[in-house]
């Protein structure tokens, strides 16, 4: 491809359009060292490592992550499990409602989230089912089964159909077949939707909120301290946190779903 | 020379038997993969679903505050009250000004990405685009709420570069203004356009993509001028990209109360109602029918983008 | 195995009257074949002849929509691919890119429970035999494409399978490259003897590999014999056509020259330019007309001619021959044994 020097103005809006989306997160980084406690005042009056000791023995602030941490583990497996199902199906065949299907799978995503949220409440409320650790993962499982789905797909779509045949030709039967050569092949990408899946199950609060009760993930926790700061700085440092902890699966399921070889090794 | 080679038969195993039974009945294999995921999906979600609309033909009992179990339409009658209908009308006018925004801001990063950025630089787009996607939808908001407070950063800067006249006089203004930018339309459009642009940029540049970007030489070749070419040829083609970005834009927006609450002016948004509502307020069948709300907004507005061929581009 | 076996067949594949359909497309339509063991066989056609669609069905890869077909005498209708002796080269090589070259060429040994060094001493013999030398560790991504097509050789060779499918086997190779192949693969063919049944839309490569060759169209089979047969007697109008490209003879013209009245077929290299002043040879026929068309092609001159009365005729003449100029008039004579009469339409 020619490369081109784009046009000046361009460039600035690009530029600064990816700016805007990037130094948010840059004065959080700053604030968690502020050593002012009561207000958000710039620029920040001291610089102090204090707060980070202080967040890490906040018994409330370990309780949330740890069932953020279970729930999100256990709807990510929920998820990989239906999400590749469904991708084996419908990558290939076609069949009769295959795209109300399609639909059904995005439409937990693509409808707001309060929508999802109150709809299961609405649910738990007409069959009197208690709010507990499961229906949190209920509703995570539920829209996390798109992002396994979408990458699933993808990969499937790009495993060439006379690689499986190849592998019967020689003798394999499906199971066989699944396990040396298909497996290795979406292998990646599972472990990409399942990181996906994680971060966006750690992450999320308003299907949480909905479905939760008593109990606090780590984002309820950073709302409710949003709305009532016990200690402002805390939630700085958590909010850190998060942003590391997030961060590392996005970058790892980034590079392993980058443009592979999975066609077959075409003879063109 | 012929060579007698003899190699055993593979084993008889169960999975290979079962393996020609599938491979026999392709129907049957298919149904088999899909019912976890469907069953799943079709109990908990479209169950759901239904119960959201079934509360919302209940009603609550004014006295006693619970709900009573029996159709009604006076539920949905309320939606229709002057106070109520506002929300759904503002809710539907702040998505419709977050989505404009985005696309303005998302174009020129989808657009250079696609057009200038090769190989290494490329990657680094994508990634600088996914990282504020992905990061916790939470922090961000907090981050604005940091910066957009009286003494934040962007008062700050304001000040600092001599142009609080134009704060203050923005914040005078009416609908846009507000006590500080955090607590005024103007804060809450921004954060939702800090929180909804990535969802913009990826569709588009994903419809670009499907461009080869010989077309623009084409067209300029044939004779058009670049201002042509883009509204002849680069925007038409984007577009399912830019329908696609929107049904998040606006998805995400109807149903959003935390970042109204965080902030947004007093006045509520649809979301914010629902939440209220199904909460303290404890109407679950008055939450359910502002709910039908978006959904069926959600609705059309896909039926429509599956016209113009935006799944396509998601 | 399956119930029931032809008696003492000895053809290596059969199909009677098989059908494939895909809804209202009849992909192929009433099929009859029988393939002799050890017999290196073309299925020659163009794309959409069905000859593909039949590749697969011996394969396994697709089932019937009617007929039957018997491979060895074992009726393989329901038969998973994995379950029959035969093994596949395809157009695309499918090779296992998260595996080695060599454990590409072991798969199939190892499906059969073969130890992993028993295998390996299997499968580098095999390389050696398709001339593969020293690419054992290496990915498929990281080979040619006429490297990977050894392996995907290899690969489905090292099992000794009873019938072996190629599809379009030397379509992606460069022609020095793919003429060595030829020849390689009818040596290959030759001193296994093994069944090879190959697909392949250039005519060419099934006049110059194959024992026999059918030539398919619209999903039936329209001549089959060895190549000389298919090249020198075309049947039909297609037939010449397709093999060879031919002058097509109209019925009234093939009456005044030979009594009968059908369209006979004329291959371009037995049709011959007079010199201007010649006489015409015994036995010949002459057509009179004005050059409209001379093309050089390296080894041979490429001529249209327009006879007097409008029809056109092309020969192709060792470039030796100057070039005539585009519209000198000439004389083109070919001897009346050339003409070959069709006997299908």
């Amino acid at each position: 491809m020619r490369s081109e020097s784009s046009p000046w103005s361009l460039r600035l809006a690009a530029g600064s359009g990816l700016l805007f989306l990037h130094l948010p997160l840059a004065f959080i980084l700053l604030y968690a060292f502020s050593s002012e406690d009561r207000s958000f005042e710039y620029p920040p009056p001291g610089y102090t490592l204090r707060w980070f000791g202080v967040a890490w023995s906040r018994p409330d602030v370990w309780e949330a992550f740890g069932l953020s941490i279970r729930v999100a583990l256990l709807s990510t497996a929920l998820a990989l499990l239906l999400g590749t199902l469904a991708a084996a199906a419908l990558a290939r065949t076609q069949f009769f409602g295959r795209e109300a299907v399609s639909l059904l799978l995005i439409l937990p995503i693509a409808l707001p989230g309060i929508v999802t949220g109150i709809s299961l409440r609405s649910a738990f409320n007409l069959m009197d089912i208690p709010f507990s650790y499961w229906t949190i993962i209920l509703g995570h499982a539920t829209f996390c089964i798109v992002v396994v789905y979408n990458n699933a797909v993808a990969r499937f779509r790009r495993l060439s159909p006379s690689m499986v045949e190849a592998s019967m030709d020689l003798g394999a039967d499906g199971f066989q077949t699944f396990r040396y050569i298909v497996l290795p092949a979406i292998g990646t990408a599972l472990l990409a939707g399942g990181m996906l899946a994680f971060a966006l199950s750690f992450d999320e609060v308003i299907v949480t909120t909905f479905t939760a009760g008593q109990q606090q993930t780590l984002p309820i926790w950073m709302l409710s301290e949003l709305i009532r700061p016990h200690q402002r700085p805390v939630t700085n440092v958590v909010a850190v946190a998060v942003i590391v902890a997030t961060a590392l699966p996005i970058l790892a399921a980034y590079y392993l779903t980058r443009e592979g070889e999975y066609v077959g090794g075409a003879g063109k | 020379m012929t060579e007698a080679f003899v190699v055993a038969a593979p084993q008889e195993t169960v999975p290979r038997r079962v393996s020609d039974a599938l491979m026999a009945r392709r129907g049957l294999f298919l149904l088999l993969l899909l019912a976890p995921p469907l069953l799943w999906l079709g109990v908990v979600y479209l169950g759901a679903l239904f119960a959201l609309l079934a509360q919302s033909f209940f009603s609550i009992d004014e006295y006693s505050g619970t709900i009573v179990y029996e159709p009604t339409l006076k539920t949905f009658s309320e939606l229709l009250q002057p106070a109520n209908f506002d929300i759904i009308v503002r809710t539907l006018v702040v998505s419709a000004v977050v989505t404009l925004l985005a696309t303005a801001v998302a174009f020129p990063i989808a657009y250079y990405a696609w057009r200038y950025a090769r190989g290494r630089v490329k990657a680094l787009f994508y990634v600088a685009v996914m990282m504020p996607l992905w990061s916790s939808y939470l922090v961000k908001v907090y981050a604005w709420k940091l910066l957009l407070a009286k003494e934040g950063a962007v008062g700050w800067f304001m000040h600092a570069a001599g142009l609080s006249v134009v704060l203050d006089s923005w914040l005078a203004a009416p609908i846009v203004g507000g006590p500080s930018l955090s607590v005024s339309y103007t804060g809450m459009v921004l954060v939702f356009l800090y929180l909804w642009t990535p969802f913009m940029v990826l569709p588009v540049q994903a419809a670009l993509e499907r461009v080869p970007v010989s077309l623009i030489e084409a067209s300029g070749d044939l004779g058009a001028s670049p201002g042509q070419t883009f509204r002849n040829v680069v925007f038409p083609l984007a577009l399912p990209g830019i329908v696609a970005g929107s049904i998040f834009t606006f998805s995400l927006t109807l149903g959003d109360y935390i970042v109204p609450q965080i902030v947004g002016p007093s006045s509520l948004i649809l979301g914010q109602v629902v939440y209220t509502q199904q909460g303290t307020a404890g109407n679950l069948p008055l939450a359910a029918a502002f709910s039908v709300a978006p959904i069926l907004i959600m609705g059309v507005f896909l039926t429509l983008a599956k016209r113009i061929g935006a799944f396509d581009a998601l | 195995m399956p119930p029931h076996s032809s008696p003492a067949n000895s053809s290596a594949v059969t199909f009677r009257g098989v059908e494939r359909h895909f809804g209202a497309v009849r992909a192929v339509d009433g099929v009859d074949l029988d393939i002799a063991p050890g017999e290196f066989f073309a299925m020659l056609g163009p794309s959409g002849s069905g000859k593909t669609t039949c590749l697969r069905l011996i394969a396994g890869f697709d089932q019937p929509t009617a007929g039957h077909i018997e491979i060895f005498g074992d009726t393989v209708e329901g038969v998973p691919a994995y379950r029959r002796p035969v093994n596949t080269v395809f157009q695309d090589y499918a090779l296992f890119p998260h595996m080695n070259v060599l454990d590409n060429v072991c798969y199939s040994l190892m499906i059969r429970g073969m130890g992993k060094a028993e295998r390996h001493k299997r499968g580098a013999e095999e390389l050696k035999m398709v001339k593969l030398f020293g690419m054992e560790k290496r990915k498929p991504g990281e080979l040619s494409g006429g490297q990977r097509q050894r392996v995907a050789l290899a690969r489905a060779l090292v099992v000794r399978p009873k019938v072996l499918l190629l599809d379009e086997p030397l379509g992606a190779l460069d022609l020095k490259l793919r003429e060595d192949m030829q020849g390689e693969l009818k040596t290959l063919q030759r001193s296994l003897g093994l069944t090879f049944v190959f697909v392949t839309h250039d005519q060419g490569e099934a006049l110059s590999m194959a024992d026999r060759v059918a030539v398919f169209n619209e999903g039936r089979i329209v001549q089959v014999g060895p190549p000389q047969d298919i090249y020198e007697r075309p049947r039909s109008k297609f037939v010449a056509d397709f093999v060879g490209g031919s002058n097509i003879l109209d019925p009234d013209l093939v009456h005044v020259w030979t009594g009968v009245s059908s369209p006979a077929s004329l291959r371009p290299e037995k049709v011959g330019l007079l010199a201007p002043g010649a006489d015409c040879p015994t036995g010949s026929i002459v057509v009179e007309g004005h050059v409209d068309q001379a093309l050089y092609h390296g080894a041979v001159n490429r001529i249209e001619l327009v006879s007097l009365d409008g029809r056109r005729l092309l020969m192709t003449i060792p470039a030796a021959a100057p070039l005539p100029r585009q519209g000198e008039l000439a004389r083109a004579f070919f001897d009346r044994r050339s003409l070959h009469v069709m006997e299908d339409a």
